[in-house]
C-alpha cells in the first residue's frame, strides 16, 4: 500500500473525539469510561445500607446521625475499555484500489486512535484467510500504537477471507471488554451474521463498517465487459463475470447493493450491534462526526 | 424479380456474410478488474424478469442490422419486376455479320455457331402458332433476312438460316466491322409497336449494360488473337522508318513478325527482317526498323536499316491464331512516281521558277518532281515530259505526252492548227482587273478581282476550251483537257500583270497540275469499308483487287472497297506508258480485337406497355432501408438506457 493519510494533522484532528460506549460493559480497572457498576472514584452515585463484610471506613456517618441506620456512600466506575479492530484483508480490500486499502487503514487507524486516546487498550486483528492475525498485539500507550501504525500502513491486501472462521477462532478476544469493530467490504459469501452473533455473545459492542469506492456504489462502466474480481485466481475463474452492462443492469445492481446494506443495517439492529457503510469518496473525518456520531458511538 | 447489376448485389451479399461472420466472431468484451463481482451476481437475480425482453431486443436489433445491410445489397442490385415472366412471342433475332464473326472458335466459326444457336431459338419459338421471329443480318448496312414470320413460314426461314452458312456459298459476313446500332435502329421497327417484343443479338462482343436486349456470346474463351494492326512509313532526314504496330489479344504471347522489303533502294533483292514482340495484357506494341537517331521518337527501334526508297513492305506473323485476316500488311507508297517539267521561254524571269519550286515543295509528298528549265538560245523539247511551259513562244512542234501551258505566246507564231486564235494587242494606262468565267477547279480559291492586267492579247476563238479568266470581256486564260489535249493557254504577259507577285500564281499553277495530273489515289492504306475516290491522268482506269475488276472512265472514280487485300490500279498515260499503283485494304483494325468488351448497347424504343409493366423496387427499398435504419437506431437507444 500506497501513500497514507496517517499523519499527525490527521490525529490532531480526532483529539477532541471519544467513545460513548455501553455502560453494561465490564472492562478493565482504569480507564475513562462510565459504567453502571459502582467504583472508587469521588463522584457521588448512590447510599446503600451496610452489609456484613463492607468497609466501615465508607460509612456514611452523617446519616447515621440522623437515621440511626448504617449507609455506605457509592461512587461510580470508570473502565478502561479493549477496543479490537477486524482488518478484513481480502484482495478485494484494496489490492488493485490502493484508495480503498488507504481508507481502510485510515479507519481502523482513527478508531485506534480514539480508543488509546481514551485511555483504553486497542488491538489490530488483520483477517487473512480464515484466520484472524494479531500481530501487533495489545496496544496501550500513543508509542505502542504509532508502532503499530507504521506496520499497518504497509499491509498487504490479498486472498480471500472467512470473517466468521476468522472472528471464532480469534484466540484472546475476552469478553464483554469493550468495543469490536469489523471493517469489511463484506463482499464475501462468509456466513459474517455468525461471526456478529458470535461477538454479542462475547458480550461486545459491536459496530460494523462497510468501506466502499465510489464506483462500487455506483459503477460508471457499461456495454459488454468481462468483469475480473480482485480475489479471482485466473480468467477462468468462475469468480469473473462476462456481462453486457446496460441501463437496467445498473439498476440491478443498485437494487442488489441496496438490499445487501438494508440486510447488514437490520441484523446489526436485531442483535443490537451497529453498522455503518462509508464512501472512500467522503473523508474519514465525516465518516467519524456524522456516521459515527448518528449511531451513537462517538461523542 | 430481375437484377440489373447481379454482380453488385453479389458482392453486397458476400459483404453481409462476412459482416455476419464479424458480428459473431468479433471479440467485443473488454476486460474490466473490479474488486469483487460479488455485488453483480446479486443484481443478476434482481434482473431475471428482463433477460427475455433483452434477448428480443439484442435479437431485433442484429435482425434490424441484417436486414439493412441486405437491404443495401438488394439496392446495389437494382432489381426490377419486369414482365419477361411469361415467355415473348415475338423477337428479333439480330446475327451480327462483323469479320470477326469469322475467327474460329472450336468446330466452326463464331458466325456459324450464332447461324447455329438462331436457328435453334427459331426451332423453339415457331412451337407457338401465334409466334412471330425476325432475322436482322448486322453488315455494314444491316437488312431484314426474315421479316415478322410465322410457324407458316418456318421451312423459308430455317432455308434462309442455312443459306448463311452454306459453304458453297459466299460468306454473308463483311470483311469490315458491323453496325450493331443501325441494326438496332431496324429492329426497332418492330420493336415500337408491338408489344413484348423480345431482341436477341449473337455476337462476339461483351456488353458491360447490353439494356434490354438479350446478348448470346459466341465466342470461346480459348480464342486468341495475333494481328498487325497497323504499318507506317515515316519519312525522316530522307529516309524512312517502319513503325508496325502488333498485338496479341486473349494471349500473352511472344509474336514473331516478319518484315519483306521489295525494291530496297533500288535494289531488286528482297530482304526480310525479323523481330520478336512480347504482346502482353491485349496492349498494343510498337516496334520499329529504320535509321538510328538520337532525337528520334516514338517506337524503339528494333533493327536498324536504311531505308530510303521501297516498292512495298510485306509485313506477316505466323501464329496459328483464331483469326487469320490480320495476319499479314502490305504497304505501298515508298517509291514516288517522277513528274517532269520543261520550263521555256523567250524572256526568262523568276516568277515561273519561283512558282515551280514551291510547286515541288507541295508536291513532294507524292511525285519526284523533275524541273528542266530550258535557256532561251536552246529549243525547247517537245516530249519526254509530264507538263510543258512556254513563255513568249510557241514550241515548234505542239507536245502530245503532256499538259502544256503557253504563256503569253506570240500572235503571229500561233499556229492556225493551235485551235484558239489571238486578237490585237490591248493596253490599258491603268491596271485593269480579270473577272472569273465559268467555274472550274484551275481557278479554286482564287479571286479573280484581285489579279489585274496593262496589257494582253484578247483570245478571240477557242474551239473545246473552257474560258477561265477575262478581261472586259475578252478571254485571257482558257484550258482544254481532252484525252489528245490537255492544253491552258494564258494570253498575257506576267510583266503586264500583277498575278506574277500574288498568291494566286503558284495557287494557279498548282491547281493546273492537280486538274491535269490528278493522284490516283491520295494514300496507299484503306479499311474494308471506305469508299475511295479515283483520280486518272488518262481516260481509262483498270481497277483489280479481291473480287474486284473494274474499268473506269468518269472521274473522279468512286471504288467501294469490300473485300481486303490489294488493289491494282493502272493506268496509260498521255507519254503511253503504262503506270500501276497499287494500295492496300486492310480489315478495320478494332476487328482484331476479338474479345472486345463494349460499355453500352443502344437499345431501340419498345412499346410503352413494356416499359410501364417494368416496376422498379428501388424507391420501396429505399424506404425500408429508412425505416430500417429507424428502427436499428430507436433499439440501440433503448439498449443504451
Amino acid at each position: 500500500m500506497k501513500g497514507s493519510m496517517l499523519n499527525d494533522e490527521f490525529f490532531s484532528r480526532l483529539e477532541a473525539l471519544a467513545f460513548e460506549l455501553r455502560a453494561n460493559l465490564g472492562g478493565f480497572f482504569g480507564g475513562k469510561h462510565l459504567v453502571r457498576t459502582y467504583g472508587q472514584t469521588v463522584e457521588f452515585a448512590d447510599y446503600r445500607e451496610y452489609m456484613l463484610g463492607d468497609d466501615i471506613r465508607r460509612i456514611d456517618w452523617n446519616l447515621y446521625s440522623r437515621f440511626e441506620k448504617y449507609f455506605l456512600k457509592l461512587f461510580t466506575d470508570e473502565r478502561q475499555m479493549h477496543t479490537q479492530i477486524f482488518i478484513d484483508c481480502s484482495a478485494s480490500m484494496g489490492k488493485d484500489m490502493p484508495q480503498k486499502a488507504q481508507y481502510t487503514v485510515g479507519v481502523a487507524a482513527a478508531l485506534g486512535y480514539l480508543s488509546i486516546h481514551n485511555m483504553d487498550k486497542t488491538s489490530f486483528k488483520l483477517i487473512k484467510g480464515d484466520k484472524a492475525e494479531d500481530s501487533f498485539g495489545t496496544l496501550v500507550g500513543k508509542k505502542a500504537f504509532f508502532d503499530a501504525i507504521s506496520s499497518l500502513e504497509e499491509l498487504e491486501f490479498d486472498g480471500e477471507t472467512d470473517l466468521y472462521r476468522a472472528v471464532t477462532s480469534c484466540p484472546n478476544l475476552g469478553s464483554n471488554d469493550g468495543l469490536t469493530v469489523i471493517i469489511s467490504d463484506f463482499f464475501t459469501d462468509s456466513d459474517w451474521k455468525k461471526a456478529v452473533d458470535y461477538l454479542c455473545y462475547k458480550k461486545k459492542q459491536v459496530l460494523l463498517i462497510q468501506v466502499m469506492t465510489p464506483d462500487e456504489i455506483d459503477p460508471t462502466y457499461s456495454g459488454r465487459v468481462n468483469l475480473i474480481d480482485a480475489e479471482s485466481l485466473g480468467m477462468e475463474d468462475p469468480k469473473n463475470l462476462r456481462i453486457r452492462i446496460n441501463r437496467s443492469n445498473q439498476l440491478a445492481y443498485e437494487e442488489a447493493l441496496r438490499d445487501m446494506k438494508e440486510e447488514l443495517r437490520s441484523f446489526c439492529a436485531s442483535r443490537g450491534a451497529d453498522f455503518i457503510s462509508v464512501s472512500t469518496g467522503n473523508p474519514i473525518e465525516k465518516m467519524l462526526f456524522k456516521e459515527l456520531l448518528k449511531v451513537g458511538i462517538i461523542a | 424479380m430481375s437484377w440489373l447489376t447481379p454482380l453488385l448485389g453479389i458482392l453486397g451479399v458476400i459483404g453481409l456474410i462476412v459482416l455476419i461472420i464479424i458480428y459473431i466472431i468479433k471479440p467485443n468484451y473488454q476486460n474490466k478488474i473490479i474488486s469483487s463481482t460479488y455485488v453483480w451476481k446479486l443484481s443478476l437475480k434482481y434482473k431475471k424478469h428482463k433477460i427475455p425482453l433483452n434477448k428480443l431486443r439484442s435479437i431485433l436489433l442484429f435482425l434490424c442490422q441484417v436486414l439493412i445491410i441486405a437491404t443495401a445489397a438488394l439496392i446495389l442490385a437494382q432489381p426490377f419486376i419486369g414482365s419477361d415472366k411469361v415467355e415473348s412471342q415475338r423477337k428479333v433475332l439480330i446475327i451480327d455479320a462483323s469479320v470477326s464473326m469469322l475467327a474460329e472458335t472450336g468446330a466452326g466459326n463464331r458466325f456459324e455457331k450464332a447461324v447455329e444457336e438462331a436457328r435453334a431459338e427459331v426451332l423453339e419459338l415457331l412451337e407457338n402458332e401465334n409466334a412471330e421471329v425476325s432475322v436482322i443480318l448486322a453488315t455494314e448496312k444491316p437488312s431484314y433476312l426474315v421479316r415478322e414470320a410465322g410457324p407458316d413460314a418456318k421451312a423459308q426461314i430455317l432455308e434462309s438460316l442455312d443459306a448463311l452458312v452454306d459453304p458453297a456459298a459466299p460468306s454473308p459476313c463483311t470483311y469490315g466491322a458491323s453496325d450493331i446500332p443501325a441494326a438496332v435502329k431496324l429492329a426497332e421497327e418492330i420493336t415500337a409497336y408491338a408489344e413484348n417484343v423480345e431482341v436477341i443479338l449473337y455476337t462476339d462482343i461483351d456488353y458491360v449494360d447490353p439494356g434490354e436486349i438479350k446478348v448470346v456470346s459466341v465466342k470461346d474463351i480459348n480464342d486468341w488473337n495475333a494481328a498487325i494492326l497497323d504499318v507506317r512509313a515515316i519519312p525522316e532526314e530522307n529516309a524512312y522508318r517502319i513503325e508496325i504496330d502488333v498485338a496479341c489479344y486473349g494471349k500473352n504471347s511472344s509474336v514473331r513478325v516478319l518484315c519483306d522489303i521489295a525494291g530496297l533502294n533500288m535494289d531488286p533483292r528482297p530482304l526480310t527482317l525479323m523481330a520478336d514482340v512480347n504482346c502482353d495484357n491485349d496492349e498494343v506494341q510498337t516496334i520499329a526498323f529504320g535509321k538510328l537517331r538520337e532525337d528520334a521518337v516514338g517506337a524503339e527501334i528494333v533493327e536498324e536499316i536504311d531505308i530510303y526508297d521501297f516498292d512495298h513492305l510485306y509485313v506477316r506473323i505466323e501464329e496459328n491464331d483464331s483469326f487469320d485476316m490480320d495476319n499479314s500488311f502490305y504497304l505501298y507508297g515508298g517509291r514516288k512516281q517522277p513528274l517532269r517539267i520543261q520550263y521555256a521561254s523567250a524572256k526568262p524571269n523568276n516568277y515561273f521558277g519561283s512558282a515551280l519550286m514551291v510547286l515541288r515543295n507541295q508536291l513532294s509528298y507524292r511525285w519526284d518532281v523533275e524541273i528542266t528549265e530550258v535557256a532561251p538560245d536552246e529549243d525547247p523539247s517537245t516530249e519526254g515530259y509530264d507538263f510543258y511551259i512556254f513563255e513568249h513562244m510557241m514550241p515548234a512542234i505542239m507536245p502530245t505526252d503532256g499538259v502544256v501551258l503557253l504563256a503569253n505566246p506570240d500572235p503571229e507564231t500561233v499556229p492556225t492548227t493551235a485551235g484558239f486564235r489571238l486578237g490585237a494587242i490591248k493596253g490599258f494606262y491603268n491596271e485593269t482587273p480579270l473577272a472569273a468565267g465559268e467555274d472550274h477547279p484551275i481557278l479554286n480559291g482564287i479571286s479573280a478581282d484581285l489579279i489585274s492586267v496593262t496589257r494582253y492579247f484578247p483570245i478571240t476563238s477557242a474551239d473545246g476550251f473552257t474560258p477561265l479568266l477575262n478581261c472586259q470581256g475578252d478571254n485571257v486564260l482558257i484550258a482544254k483537257n481532252d484525252p489528245d489535249c490537255k492544253l491552258a493557254v494564258m494570253s498575257f504577259s506576267l510583266n503586264y500583270s500583277n498575278l506574277a507577285v500574288m498568291l494566286e500564281f503558284p495557287l494557279m499553277m498548282y491547281n493546273m497540275m492537280e486538274y491535269y495530273l490528278p493522284s490516283t489515289v491520295t494514300t496507299h492504306i484503306f479499311d474494308v469499308g471506305e469508299t475511295v475516290s479515283l483520280g486518272a491522268r488518262s481516260e481509262t482506269l483498270f481497277v483489280t483487287g479481291p473480287k474486284l475488276e473494274q474499268v473506269f472512265t468518269e472521274f473522279p472514280a468512286t471504288v467501294e472497297l469490300k473485300n481486303p487485300g490489294v488493289y491494282t490500279v493502272t493506268q496509260t498515260i498521255l507519254s503511253g506508258t503504262e503506270v500501276m499503283e497499287n494500295f492496300y485494304v486492310r480489315i478495320p483494325a478494332g476487328e482484331s480485337n476479338i474479345l472486345s468488351v463494349e460499355d453500352a448497347l443502344t437499345n431501340p424504343v419498345f412499346f410503352e406497355a413494356r416499359e410501364d409493366s417494368n416496376l422498379d423496387l428501388l424507391l420501396y427499398l429505399a424506404i425500408a432501408l429508412v425505416a430500417l435504419l429507424f428502427a436499428e437506431w430507436w433499439l440501440h437507444t433503448r439498449e443504451q438506457y
